[in-house]
């Protein structure tokens, strides 16, 4: 378990989320490669079914990184997505595969500490958590069927 | 540096791979990188430059792009929200449609995080496979072109507001201003002298209101262009960019409004001292506020009374005490945050009554002084200079003893408790938000700051993005006269260039619906923000359709429906799926499943 | 290549044997609001140009909600839902993919118990004062309604979470007690309508082995569609004989009524029941649950006007088809139970439940009144209507 590198698919959104990763790289504050970003343009845009295809995919872990409570650019986006994370994860947890895999940080643009101390702790935790049991996509087990 | 390229098949898509001068390359192994990318069917090619972003970057993309190899670029690079506009703008320029550009930030993303330099090119092959897939699925589509009514709204009528109506007015817009009070000028006519001057000797035409604000206010109400409603409010803000019914509530009945822009300049309340009961506001009459005192001060300078105290009418104050920082720099009965003006303005005040009654002790009582402005230090070495008294600490308490006004207060650069007995109590109070403007910012889709002020969008973002809608003065947060008034014409500035052009060119990355999927639920149109989204009836069906002027594409809608019906265009469900899937696939370039092989 | 598998599947299902009389499309409940929807012509277009390509992107194939009232009509009895299967199959292999509800959740779900060693919370609900067992010669079968309840948790009016527990709890009042497995996956039923024969194969192979541990030689279902799965598409896949067979709860229900090992309190209500599909005309099973309904004192069983064979379709099968038009269809037979003046209508399928009370809490085209009778589940109401014993 020591050479796990635990991935994970950040979601972040182009106004809070991608601008703090942005930073972190602008103030060289290292954390794990296993952190993939994808950019999207509201949080309130990631639906349940996007978690669980990365899921599928074979991700360790998913994140979604938006702005603050009360501060989305959009008005209501973060906390759509805050609900459908919380409806998601008993399901994850019935599921066997974890709630624990599926985090919400909610940070502000300049928050650069602050996200990379996220992935960090994310990275870690996913590590006690183990590889997601079904497996990375092409390797072994049942192709999915779309 | 030369160029170095690697073929690969008959793929579409374009990879343009940048060093950022060595950067990304000291992170990157992009030799690698390029190696791997171009035994990627879909790709037509990888190019290695030293700095796309140069004159001669751009150069090189364009000269690329109109071999006509590849139908769509992706640039391996820095952060697209900067430099990667000026990359997309030169393929624009060699013919590509700009929604067919895709950048990977793999400097600040990958090349400046990641120490490890294999662990590092590992991860920004994933990160280009994942693009190269959701590029291959993007569409070349046009931007939406808006109409900009010729017509400003400006809510306020202080001294922001004017200015923003007078600018706008003489640019050859018509502008409606909608003022809550009867009257116009806001807080700043309430004062009667403004720094720095403070002394009318010379002609100074600072914002003083026998100066200068009265003949404003004359202009504007004078100007065929400026309509002012006042002792109105507004009820509703509806519509998009450029186009917005406003409905105000005038004493005459309801009015209704068609304009294109609008300048947000509420200005700010001042603080209610009564919350920080220790002072005795409202308890005692000799304790009053800056504006109070305002109003004292002019008896003697201006209407030819004397400057007395409220409790008997008659005597002279021989001891005045300003207590700065009322409701300022609170966490626990006022607001965190520093009003900005307090100390110049307390400072005036006090050498004023220096001015009038030399045998006044003036003493101000402060935490810091804080003046920002050009000027203020001279200010204040003439303030001590007149006999103005600083003291160091915050006033704890305003009590009566035996018919006297005592100030209770450590006076922290001697270290001693001090009881002192005063004449009159001038509670320097601090900036509110206006009562009231959380509610006209969240119809104007405006957040609030930390301190519940309205945060305008950063200036630097692009026009499309403020959506036609522009903050102004101390709507934004507190300040001076002279920086409202900058504030109104950068603000009438921004707004009348949008009028002028007439259009705006709008992102056509907004929300779609698919009629054949659509049920017509309205679960879309309950959790839209702009009121994009409405459930119509067309063919005997409901469906639901969309605004392109208010859809922000944010998604939300997309994500919500629960029958797929909704998707946004450049943001669809496939190009994620496809990105996502080859951002965790293992194994070989341009994976696919087992139907490719039958 | 691909004109041959089309031609197995024309033999298999006997679709030559249709001579266009068109009765299929009269009783056809997506005929009614769809434009040139007729099961037939499905399959006269196989016949004409027999491509999979072509075949599988006709809107048709993904359109049939599969709910079989052709083929109960079809005087040659050609097995249309069985072609559609078939050629949906085929499709998947060509990766031609329908678009789904909820954007593929469940289907996403239902893959990765399929594809992966999950080691899942299959048995939260039974805990005591239920009582189930490892072994047994009896098998309930959870199934997945209480993932769709927690995906649809801000539903309201539904409640198809607490089926197990009622199954459970019936089954207990009966003097039975159920073995249950931890290791049962979904039964597979949307991946197979959707032509995901792969993922289907490996939940099979999961769902019988862990049965297979149990001992049990009969296999409970609440689900009419875990049901349907278990009886007739399993055997096709599994490996070996299935060492046990499926059997609808109502079944045992109006066995034991019979022999009065189960007490019913005065319920004073009106009811309706819709026939699911899968467990009417695919199962045949329609009177055990009238049955039972009878067995209630005080309850009223009042019909609508198209039961049994003919029962409309709630509109929706394995998340896909669902649109405008189906939404009408839905409004069709909501109408249709209001009619009967019934407090309630019940039924087995947690997703006919889901898909009604969608239709019904949505925006809608009609009166709201006539539409607004709330659907509930036939387990759970059972269980509630049990008399306190002890």
């Amino acid at each position: 378990m020591g050479d796990f590198q635990p991935s994970i698919i950040a979601f972040t959104c182009a106004w809070c989320g991608y601008p703090s990763a942005v930073l972190a790289g602008v103030n060289r504050i290292e954390y794990p490669t296993g952190v993939n970003i994808v950019r999207v343009m509201c949080t309130g845009m990631i639906e349940p079914a996007y978690i669980m295809r990365a899921l599928e995919y074979g991700a360790d872990g998913v994140v979604l990184v938006g702005c603050m409570m009360e501060n989305c650019h959009y008005m209501v986006g973060n906390k759509k997505a805050q609900e459908r994370a919380d409806t998601l994860r008993p399901l994850l947890d019935m599921m066997g595969i974890g709630a624990g895999r599926l985090r919400t940080e909610w940070i502000n643009a300049s928050e650069r500490v602050r996200f990379a101390a996220a992935m960090k702790d994310f990275s870690v935790a996913l590590k006690g958590l183990g590889p997601n049991p079904l497996g990375r996509l092409g390797e072994g087990g049942v192709e999915a069927g779309h | 540096m030369a160029e170095e390229e690697m073929t690969g098949g008959k793929g579409r898509v374009g990879v343009y791979l940048c060093t950022c001068r060595g950067d990304v390359s000291k992170h990157i192994d992009l030799d690698r990188l390029a190696a791997e990318l171009s035994a990627d069917p879909a790709v037509a090619f990888v190019k290695i430059d030293s700095e796309l972003c140069a004159p001669s970057g751009q150069g090189a993309l364009q000269k690329t792009h109109r071999e006509g190899r590849a139908d769509r670029a992706l640039v391996g690079a820095c952060t697209p929200n900067i430099q990667g506009l000026i990359m997309r703008a030169a393929l624009e320029g060699a013919g590509l449609n700009k929604y067919l550009y895709e950048q990977v930030n793999l400097r600040e993303l990958c090349a400046w995080v990641h120490a490890d330099r294999e662990a590092a090119t590992d991860k920004a092959v994933r990160l280009m496979r994942a693009a190269i897939a959701r590029s291959l699925l993007l569409e070349a589509l046009e931007d939406i072109e808006l109409d900009v009514v010729p017509e400003a709204l400006v809510i306020g009528g202080g001294v922001a507001g004017m200015q923003a109506a007078l600018e706008i007015a003489s640019r050859g817009f018509a502008a409606h201003i909608v003022e809550r009070t009867g009257a116009l000028g806001g807080r700043a006519y309430k004062l009667s002298v403004t720094f720095p001057t403070h002394n009318c000797g010379i002609c100074c035409m600072q914002y003083c209101r026998e100066c200068v604000l009265t003949p404003k206010i004359e202009d504007v109400m004078q100007n065929p262009r400026i309509t002012v409603h006042l002792n109105s409010e507004i009820e509703t803000i509806e519509g998009g960019f450029g186009d917005r019914n406003v409905v105000i509530r005038t004493p005459g009945g309801k009015k209704e409004l068609r304009v294109g822009t609008i300048i947000l300049a509420s200005g700010s309340d001042v603080f209610d001292a009564s919350r920080i009961p220790e002072y005795g506001f409202g308890v005692h009459q000799d304790v009053v506020t800056t504006m109070d005192l305002e109003r004292m001060l002019e008896q003697e300078r201006v209407i030819g009374g004397r400057f007395v105290r409220p409790s008997d009418g008659k005597t002279t104050p021989m001891t005045v005490n300003f207590i700065q920082c009322v409701g300022s720099r609170d966490r626990v009965k006022g607001n965190l945050h520093c009003s900005l003006v307090c100390c110049t303005y307390a400072i005036g005040q006090a050498r004023e009554i220096k001015k009038l009654h030399p045998k006044t002790e003036v003493y101000v009582h402060y935490i810091d002084l804080r003046g920002p402005y050009r000027g203020f230090e001279e200010f204040y070495e003439q303030a001590k200079a007149e006999g103005v008294m600083f003291v160091r600490g915050r006033v704890a308490e305003v009590r009566e003893k035996k018919g006297r006004l005592y100030v209770l207060f450590e006076d922290t650069d001697l270290g001693r408790l001090i009881d002192m007995p005063s004449d009159l109590v001038v509670l320097a109070v601090g900036q509110e938000p206006a009562r009231d403007s959380d509610r006209i910012a969240k119809m104007l889709h405006l957040q609030l700051d930390q301190d519940k002020f309205i945060k305008d969008l950063n200036p630097n973002f692009p026009p499309e993005y403020r959506r036609g809608v522009f903050v102004a003065g101390c709507a934004e947060g507190p300040k001076g006269i002279r920086y409202s008034i900058d504030d109104a014409k950068t603000a009438a500035a921004a707004a009348a260039d949008l009028m002028v052009a007439g259009k705006i060119r709008k992102t056509r990355a907004i929300a779609v619906v698919d009629e054949t999927r659509c049920r017509g639920c309205g679960k879309c149109e309950d959790v839209c923000e702009y009121h994009a989204a409405k459930v119509v009836v067309k063919n005997g069906r409901q469906v639901s359709v969309r605004d392109p002027a208010r859809c922000e594409g944010c998604g939300v809608c997309a994500a919500q429906c629960c029958n797929r019906a909704i998707s946004i265009k450049h943001n669809t469900r496939p190009q994620m799926e496809a990105l996502m899937k080859a951002m965790m696939a293992k194994g070989g370039a341009g994976a696919r499943g087992k139907g490719e092989e039958a | 290549m691909s004109e041959k598998v089309v031609k197995r599947i024309i033999q298999d299902t006997h679709a030559f044997d249709c001579v266009e009389c068109g009765k299929c499309t009269s009783v056809c409940p997506m005929t009614r609001h769809k434009k040139d929807f007729a099961p037939r012509l499905i399959v006269v277009k196989a016949m004409d140009s027999p491509s999979v390509e072509t075949l599988a992107r006709e809107r048709d194939l993904w359109a049939c909600t599969t709910c079989g009232t052709c083929s109960a009509m079809c005087p040659y009895k050609v097995d249309y839902t069985e072609f559609i299967r078939a050629m949906r199959a085929e499709g998947a292999l060509l990766d031609v993919t329908p678009d789904c509800s909820q954007g593929g959740l469940l289907h996403s779900m239902m893959r990765m118990m399929a594809k992966g060693e999950l080691v899942q919370d299959r048995l939260g609900w039974a805990k005591p004062p239920l009582r189930v067992a490892e072994k047994g010669d009896i098998y309930y079968f959870t199934g997945c309604s209480r993932h769709m309840a927690q995906v649809f948790e801000d539903r309201r009016g539904i409640d198809i979470g607490s089926v197990p527990a009622s199954a459970v709890r019936i089954m207990n009042a009966a003097g039975v007690v159920p073995a249950v497995s931890r290791n049962e996956v979904c039964c597979g039923h949307d991946l197979n309508w959707v032509g995901d024969e792969d993922n289907f194969a490996a939940l099979v192979d999961k769902n019988v082995a862990a049965i297979k541990a149990t001992g049990a030689k009969t296999v409970v279902f609440t689900c009419p569609e875990g049901l349907r799965t278990f009886s007739k598409d399993y055997p096709v896949v599994a490996q070996d004989e299935l060492p046990f067979k499926a059997v609808h709860i109502s079944e045992l229900l109006a066995g034991w009524i019979m022999e009065g090992r189960l007490r019913f309190k005065q319920t004073k209500m009106k009811v309706t029941y819709h026939d699911a599909c899968r467990l009417g005309r695919h199962m045949g099973v329609y009177d055990p649950p009238r049955e039972v309904l009878r067995a209630i004192p005080g309850l009223e069983l009042v019909e609508m006007e198209n039961i049994r064979e003919k029962c409309l379709c709630c509109g929706v099968s394995g998340w896909i088809s669902c649109d405008a038009d189906t939404k009408l269809l839905q409004m069709d037979k909501l109408m249709e139970a209001k009619r009967t003046g019934a407090e309630t209508m019940l039924s087995f399928c947690p997703k006919c439940q889901l898909h009604l009370n969608c239709a019904r809490a949505d925006n809608v085209p009609v009166e709201r009144a006539l539409i607004d009778i709330p659907v509930q589940d036939f387990t759970v109401f059972v269980a509630n209507a049990l008399e306190e014993s002890k």
